[in-house]
């Protein structure tokens, strides 16, 4: 019995289930509330980032690098809120997933309302700097490059979360949420509309599929739960700094689903597993870091293009994404000379 | 009152005139072929009939409204799908998840209960499976209904183009070419799929250069001759048309 048909086995799919959910429960209990937890929550942070950033760059083949300003908007606003007005958490929670996924909206409209084509990398990226240099600049507001200290642990109802078990506990339970709301959203005729449509986006029009609707509420989407890891990253770390949504943080997130997998949810969780772990354990190495992670790159897509977890055909969406790399430095430099996708239908 | 009423289109890229003056008309459940040399803008009808692009001048009419210039999306909500004359599957969904994106607006599904997975949702994508399983068993595919489209011979693809294309009911079927690098044994084959899937209530539009199969096919017929529409009648009218002749005849000598 292959693998798979044991996992289609109903009976094996709840025990499988079941020891997981225990391992993870069970989990700080074994790891006691030092260094070990730490990495692991910080783990969890980036699994609610990249499972949902999957669905605008893997399963929309969309190359949205700039997401790390829309965990950055989610954090200041959380941290601002909570320092400066003293605003408790229940407060400052819905008010800074509001503001995230507000801005994602309005760079999605940008994106694919006034500007045409393969420009979604270029604008995601200005978008996401311009927000960092806000960030720094925004003194008065933001505390410019010093940043929020002293951001308050998540107190709710009634509860003070401190250990780094209590986080924990409550980071699983976003994680879980993240996973069970992109999994259904895969699942259905949304899901498959944005597969169709990285797929052909002409045929997508042609089966009657709302293009530019349905990359705006994707993006959103992932904005909402970049701003909602942005919101436990503030308080948990009770410190918020421009240097944290950098545009290599934006491209972190990409790195993460490139390893693990694109289009693949469990391979999301594993690209942010071990690209929270390598700096961790490579501890003397972490200026090369980027160097390392380069790579990794490069080998990944000569050895295994759909990452560790990703099916056979994610090769699709690399090529894609080269195409759009293509044409986005084309227009930038020349001004002219990228393909119309809509030609010779 | 006819399904489709094309009314003096005119279309250029760059300058170059593709489509000059182009009229004809549709009644419900016909079967018009369209033929004429390559390059003589009959994929171009296509694309202006199903919103691709927008004519500078004339207008289209779909079951008494005009439709010119809409987008493709409202345009293919109104019961009009096409196949493509190079096949454009979504390569790396499997072929049922083909059929499934073509069912469109067939399959109610609001964001917000997808995202909580309600039982609305849960029955629905029930029923669209068994939809889209049925259209599946008419081109002859359900067993191949986990493969990847990509992974399908070029027949096979062709099928599936066609029964995606089906998926949403139409009420206008617009075939372009879809013989078009076939052997003349899988030829045949698709035709006779394409007269078992005719149905009243169901117009088809099928561009076609195999002229014995749009003879055999289509109850009338409109050739199209370097942008201009040189021919419009039946079968027999057609081959007796000295225009068409000579543009076949013209073609064939180059
Ligand atoms: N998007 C486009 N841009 C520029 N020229 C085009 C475009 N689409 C078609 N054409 C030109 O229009 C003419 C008609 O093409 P087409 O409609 O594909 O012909 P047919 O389907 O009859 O072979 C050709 O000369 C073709 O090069
Ligand atoms: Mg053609």
């Amino acid at each position: 019995m292959t693998v798979e048909t044991m996992m289609n086995n109903k009976k094996t799919k709840l025990i499988f289930y079941a020891v997981v959910a225990v391992a993870l429960l069970a989990l700080p209990q074994i790891t006691g509330n030092g260094y070990l937890l730490r990495i692991i929550n910080m783990i969890l942070i980036y699994c609610i980032i990249s499972v949902s950033i999957n669905l605008i760059g893997g399963y929309g083949g969309e190359l949205a690098m700039g997401h790390a300003c829309y965990v950055g908007v989610g954090a200041y606003t959380t941290a601002i809120l909570a320092t400066k007005f003293s605003l408790p958490f229940w407060a400052t929670l819905p008010v800074s997933l509001i503001a995230a996924t507000v801005f994602g909206f309005l760079t999605a409209i940008l994106c694919v309302g006034r500007i045409k084509g393969d420009y979604v990398m270029i604008v995601t990226m200005g978008v996401s700097e311009i927000t960092r240099i806000f960030f720094v600049n925004a003194a008065n507001i933001t505390n410019g490059p010093m940043g929020i200290p002293q951001v308050p642990g998540i107190s709710l109802l009634g509860f003070q979360f401190h250990t780094g078990k209590s986080y924990y506990y409550l980071f699983l339970i976003c994680l879980v949420v993240t996973i069970l709301v992109i999994r259904n959203i895969v699942n259905s005729k949304f899901g498959r509309d944005v597969v169709a449509i990285r797929e052909d986006k002409v045929a997508a029009k042609a089966m009657g599929i709302k293009v530019n609707l349905n990359k705006i509420i994707n993006f959103t989407i992932t904005a909402f739960f970049a701003g909602l890891a942005g919101v436990l990253l503030a308080h948990y770390n009770q410190f918020v700094g421009p240097m944290q949504f950098s545009l290599d943080e934006g491209l972190l997130y990409f790195q993460m689903i490139i390893i693990g997998g694109l289009g693949s949810i469990p391979g999301s969780i594993l690209g942010a597993g071990i690209l929270v772990l390598i700096p961790e354990v490579f501890r003397g190495i972490a200026v090369y870091r980027t160097i390392v992670y380069g790579l990794i790159m490069v080998v990944m897509m000569i050895v295994r293009p759909q990452g560790l977890l990703g099916d056979d055909d994610s090769n699709h969406v690399l090529i894609r994404w080269s195409g759009q790399l293509r044409n986005g430095l084309k227009r930038l430099f020349m001004r002219k000379g990228a393909e119309d996708e809509s030609a010779g239908c | 009152m006819n399904l489709l009423d094309v009314k003096r289109i005119h279309m250029s890229f760059a300058g170059l005139q593709v489509l000059k003056d182009i009229s004809f008309s549709l009644a419900p459940d016909e079967i018009l072929g369209v033929i004429g040399p390559n390059g003589a803008g009959k994929t171009t009808l296509f694309n202006l009939i199903t919103g691709f692009y927008k004519p500078p001048s004339g207008t289209i009419a779909y079951d008494g409204e005009d439709i010119t210039g809409l987008p493709s999306d409202k345009i293919t909500a109104k019961g009009i799908n096409r196949t493509f004359q190079n096949v454009r599957l979504f390569a790396s969904q499997t072929v049922l998840e083909n059929v499934l994106v073509g069912m469109g607006n067939k399959i109610e599904e609001p964001l917000f209960q997808t995202i909580f997975r309600t039982n609305k949702i849960k029955t629905n994508e029930i029923k669209a499976k068994k939809a889209a399983f049925e259209i599946l068993e008419t081109v002859g595919l359900t067993d191949l209904m986990k493969e990847r489209a990509g992974n399908l011979s070029y027949g096979n693809q062709r099928r599936l183009e066609l029964a995606r294309a089906l998926a949403n009911e139409p009420k206008l079927l617009l075939l372009d070419e879809p013989t078009a690098g076939m052997n003349p044994q899988e030829a045949v084959e698709i035709i006779g799929l394409v007269q078992s899937i005719r149905k009243p209530g169901m117009s088809i539009l099928i561009i076609e250069h195999n002229m014995r199969v749009v003879m055999n096919l289509s109850e009338r017929i409109i050739c199209i001759e370097a942008g201009s529409k040189i021919a419009d009648g039946t079968p027999y009218e057609i081959q007796h048309d000295q225009a068409v002749i000579t543009a076949y005849l013209g073609e064939s000598t180059n």
